[in-house]
């Protein structure tokens, strides 16, 4: 059999390399799809979260974790940016299941505000404008599946959702999404 | 005998038909690719970008014989008109706006006014420019497949398309500069004699260049080097007189090339020139304008003034020009040592869009191939290693010829690159095409050299290997592309793009 050549070699593998670079560089990035966020952009300034909504634009999109507050922007870490720039509504409505009654503690940072909402029921509000702040709540939840209502609104400048739970207020901390032994997500299909 | 001499010239003429097919193959390929890259929808955006802006409302000066003053030589603009003129793409249009600035704003263009005629010479020269790169490469290497791959490397590169697809001056001065290289590489054929002819047509070839723009100056080195070959290959039988003599006819011939053409530009520039329009008079001499307004444009005196008041202009411009400020928000331009790398990028013109209820951009946007420019900085430091090697290691070079070429490919690089360094004003990305040119056949000749022997075997590796990285290339052209045709695409689109940190480049938020 016919010896390869010493240097055609080094540069086939060189561009094998360098193929599987490019490979990587161009992936489009994706991550599993287990929260859906609708977002609608709104034709008036947001003033505060529950004022009505003149919806013009819907579109849904799909994370697998809810960490989206990034560079001051309303940004996934391996997505990029969600959403337009500013005067938006977000909502993430999930059924989340409970494997025993406890109560759990939740953690929600934004910019601006936002409303969490369990069995129909508001737990945790800031509804006005503000910068990247964190708010904490708890909740008793029975054992079972429990419907979760996250509302939120960017009006404009920086922007930034974050929402974490966990069983005592001194942690661990969870990011809603990641799955854990007090709450997890219930699989809807996309 | 007979019968064997008569199937030994059927086997040559097959064998010559053989090389010339896939000569013409090779041809075709690069010049429907760069048909395909430069060429369509060339048109498009339908508004001004960069320097189109100073550009067009020369052009349309040049068209109405209207005298104006430019920062660079005259060719460029007269070539960008003539496209224009042939096309009559705004013919009835409203353009009179034009003769009265320097500086077009998009509002000044009358309505549907199309770009089809003053973008034609960019993009016409540069789909020339391919096959001459290929034929450049194929003279240079000897190597049908190596001309091949990396002819298609100009064509493919995002950098060269978008900034070619405008009334820009580099896609009008480039087919002039591979000119020059193709006259000197026929001219240095061990099998030709080097005669005055080949420096006078290799002089006006660059002269053509200069007469675009006159950073094409490194060009001026291929004839002292053709000189110093052709004496070289007579230095067995050479007199100093005989040098001397040869020294002073060559270097005339080259001059009358060189001069006549470049002045020979700027003589038909100013007599085609003539009229004056009232406060816009540049800094033109009082001589001058009078002599145009008696409708002397076309004599030798006026000639004569008017150069020098062209000149002039041109000297004092760069100095008008502010320094770069990398404070500055929004700065543009970048220091020369960051080009290689492909920094920075510009962002020549956006427009937001609507696609299926989601807002994109729609970008023209100066990138690069990575995958060409790269790879040609790679080129450039192994040639400074090979050379370095030689000269001081005592490397025994294994093909002088091809060694000659990289040290040339490689000086001609370095020349223009050093010369940019002393440059003070804020420079542009854009200004390293040119010396990319120069990297891409450095970076073919060192193909060729490290390969030379498996080449010359006709094995089938270093063939793979060139489709390959053709391969890899045609890949980032198209991942890049969206960024200079206009698709439309979101932010996260634009940030996937950002490989490296120098290119700065930003998506419109």
């Amino acid at each position: 059999m016919k010896r390869l050549d010493p240097a055609n070699t080094a540069l086939s593998a060189l561009l094998a390399a360098a193929a599987l670079m490019m490979a990587w560089l161009m992936r489009a990035p994706g991550v599993e799809a287990r929260l859906p966020l609708t977002i609608e952009r709104n034709s008036v300034p947001i003033e505060q979260l529950d004022q009505d909504r003149t919806v013009f634009e819907r579109q849904t999109v799909w994370v697998d974790r809810l960490d989206l507050a990034h560079a001051g922007q309303l940004r996934h870490p391996v997505l990029g940016r969600i959403g337009p720039a500013e005067q938006f509504f977000l909502d993430l409505r999930v059924r989340v299941q409970v494997p025993e009654a406890r109560v759990l503690h939740f953690e929600i940072e934004s910019d601006d505000g936002f409303a969490l909402e369990l069995n129909e029921r508001r737990v945790c509000a800031y509804t006005g404008q503000r910068g990247l702040s964190a708010q904490r709540c708890r909740a008793l939840l029975e054992a079972g599946e429990h419907a979760l209502h996250l509302s939120y609104f960017q009006a404009g400048g920086p922007a930034g959702l974050r929402l974490r739970y966990g069983p005592s207020e001194d942690g661990p901390w969870v990011v809603l999404g990641e799955p854990s032994p007090w709450l997890q997500v219930v699989a809807e299909p996309r | 005998m007979r019968n064997l001499n008569g199937a030994g010239l059927a086997q040559s003429l097959r064998a010559a038909l053989t090389r010339n097919a896939l000569h013409a193959v090779a041809l075709v390929l690069v010049c429907l690719t760069a048909t395909l890259t430069f060429g369509t929808r060339y048109w498009q955006p339908e508004s001004l970008f960069w320097d189109e802006n100073y550009h067009v409302a020369s052009a349309h000066k040049q068209l109405a014989g209207v005298m104006y003053m430019e920062n660079h030589p005259p060719l460029g603009k007269m070539l960008i008109a003539l496209g224009e003129s042939a096309t009559g793409a705004n013919a009835g249009r409203e353009t009179t706006a034009l003769l009265h600035t320097d500086h077009v704003s998009q509002a000044q263009l009358p309505p549907g006014y199309s770009f089809k005629g003053v973008r034609l010479a960019s993009v016409l020269g540069l789909i020339l420019s391919a096959p001459l790169l290929y034929l450049l490469l194929f003279e240079a290497t000897r190597s049908r497949a190596v001309a091949l791959c990396f002819a298609l490397l100009l064509p493919l590169d995002n950098a060269w398309v978008t900034h070619g697809r405008a009334a820009m001056l580099e896609g009008v001065q480039l087919p002039f500069v591979l000119l020059a290289l193709w006259l000197f590489a026929r001219s240095v054929r061990s099998s030709t004699a080097i005669r005055l002819h080949h420096y006078l047509l290799l002089g006006a070839s660059i002269g053509l260049a200069l007469a675009v723009k006159l950073n094409a100056a490194p060009l001026l080195l291929l004839p002292p080097v053709l000189l110093g070959l052709e004496l070289w290959r007579q230095r067995g039988s050479l007199s100093l007189l005989h040098a001397a003599g040869r020294s002073v006819s060559t270097g005339a011939t080259t001059i009358v090339g060189v001069a006549g053409v470049f002045f020979g530009v700027f003589w038909l520039q100013i007599a085609l020139s003539p009229t004056v329009i009232d406060g816009r008079t540049y800094k033109a001499s009082p001589e001058y304008i009078a002599a145009l307004r008696q409708g002397r444009s076309a004599a030798p005196s006026t000639f004569m003034l008017g150069l020098r008041d062209h000149l002039r202009y041109i000297a004092e411009y760069s100095d008008g020009v502010p320094r770069f400020d990398a404070c500055k928000p929004g700065e543009n331009g970048s220091p020369a040592l960051h080009w290689p790398l492909g920094g920075k990028t510009i962002n020549y013109r956006w427009a937001k869009v609507e696609v299926d209820g989601q807002t994109k951009v729609d970008y023209t946007y100066l990138v690069t191939n990575p995958l060409v420019w790269l790879p040609v900085l790679a080129g450039m430091l192994l040639s400074f290693a090979l050379l370095l090697a030689w000269a001081v290691f005592g490397l025994v070079p294994t093909d002088r010829r091809l060694l000659g070429w990289i040290a040339l490919m490689s000086a001609l690089y370095l020349g223009y690159m050093v010369s940019m360094l002393q440059v003070e004003r804020v420079m542009y990305l854009y200004h390293y095409l040119l010396p990319l040119i120069f990297g891409i056949v450095n970076l073919a000749l060192v193909f060729a050299y490290v390969f030379r022997e498996s080449l010359a075997r006709g094995d089938w590796h270093p063939r793979l290997n060139l489709a390959a990285y053709a391969g890899l290339v045609l890949a980032g052209f198209l991942y890049f592309a969206p960024l200079g045709y206009g698709w439309p695409l979101d932010e996260n689109a634009v940030e996937r793009r950002a490989w490296l940190q120098v290119w700065k480049l930003e998506p419109v938020r």
